[in-house]
């Protein structure tokens, strides 16, 4: 399915994902005193991220093992840049 | 273009229709890469700190220097340097790591003022700005300047002294570098009109910090290389997934993957937040 397509179907997943980030955002703005909530709320937009993908793909019915694997690594990707900087390490 | 850059970054048909940075064995090498400079990082900081570590690269005095150039664009006379608000200043980022609070009044109730008089400095007026995680006296200042209470501060036309500090230490269990800025005006120097009350704690000593007041530059802060990396990537990728939807899109490519938009998404939000945390606080 082309991506137009894609989003012309599942407008509502993409909405979705955006409340996702945007609430996430929200949070990490708001505590920015506080580095451990911070932590926990990068890890929350992660997993919901690695979520929504297999939900989405499962709704297209093209959901395979390698798909999620993608949408982990990504996350993982997110998670490990943010901890570098979060931490100063 | 050469043929690499192509298959890298471009979608073509010798990368299946994707990137090859977008991957997952390019993601998986990425943060392999990524893990072990980070490893590598903090190796290097603890094995050679005075190549690689996070003294300060703040000196007080261009921090004096460009709050006077403020304060000359705004028609205001330049504040001298004052060696008892130098102090003030030190003791008090000195209790801020002692105490690990980041506030102008501590958590036992100490106020500003108070290492103002104990530094030997009486005042008739007295005002205090606090910045921490900046790396540069330019953004200090321009942060400063565009809050309006810090403003007000800088660019008050009843002060005459100023006293900066600039003091490495831990604070939540983070390297940082705490920026305190002091003004006054001495009682001798005016009719005495006495500011406010202000409730005495005697602060705990000073721990295990270094105060850079005899500022010798020489090291390379880890954070700022971190930061140009974390950064970087995340901009690499967010420009490859772009391209790699526009070029979906324009040539009706059909492909069996993740959704390149919404890891586009995904990566913005994760550049809003690394600039979020990654830029020092004032108050």
């Amino acid at each position: 399915m082309t991506f137009e397509r894609d989003f012309a179907h599942h407008p509502m997943h993409y909405f979705t994902l955006l409340c996702i980030m945007l609430v996430g955002l929200w949070g990490i703005f708001w505590f920015n005193y506080s580095r451990a909530v911070q932590l926990g709320i990068i890890l929350s937009m992660a997993s919901s991220y690695v979520v929504w993908g297999i939900v989405h793909h499962a709704h297209h019915k093209d959901l395979h093992i390698k798909v999620v694997y993608e949408y982990i690594l990504v996350a993982l990707f997110s998670v490990l840049i943010f901890a570098s900087l979060i931490f100063r390490a | 273009m050469p043929s690499f850059i192509r298959h890298l970054l471009f979608p073509h048909e010798s990368n299946n229709q994707r990137a090859k940075l977008l991957h997952p064995s390019s993601w998986g090498l990425i943060i392999g890469l990524f893990t072990i400079f980070q490893l590598t990082i903090n190796q290097l900081t603890i094995s050679y700190p005075q190549v690689l570590g996070y003294a300060s690269q703040i000196a007080p005095e261009t921090v004096i220097k460009l709050t006077n150039l403020k304060r000359q664009e705004n028609s205001l006379p330049p504040l001298q340097s004052n060696p008892e608000l130098s102090a003030a200043a030190a003791q008090k980022a000195a209790d801020m790591f002692a105490r690990n609070y980041w506030a102008h009044i501590s958590p036992v109730g100490t106020q500003p003022w108070y290492f103002i008089t104990t530094a030997g400095y009486t005042y008739r007026y007295a005002g205090e700005n606090l910045a921490r995680d900046f790396s540069d006296p330019n953004a200090v200042v321009d942060a400063w300047m565009a809050s309006p209470s810090h403003r007000d501060n800088l660019l008050n036309s009843h002060y005459q002294d100023i006293g900066i500090a600039v003091v490495d230490g831990t604070l939540d269990g983070r390297e940082t570098t705490l920026v305190v800025q002091m003004f006054g005006t001495q009682l001798s120097a005016a009719p005495a009109i006495t500011q406010g009350a202000v409730t005495i704690v005697k602060p705990i000593q000073a721990a295990s910090t270094t105060s850079t007041m005899n500022y010798e530059p020489k090291t390379i802060n880890p954070f700022d290389i971190t930061k140009l990396v974390s950064l970087g990537l995340i901009i690499i990728f967010i420009a490859v997934l772009t391209v790699d939807i526009i070029s979906v899109y324009r040539h009706k490519i059909v492909r069996w993957t993740s959704k390149s938009f919404a890891h586009l998404l995904f990566l913005l939000a994760l550049l809003i937040a690394a600039l979020i945390i990654s830029k020092g606080q004032i108050i």
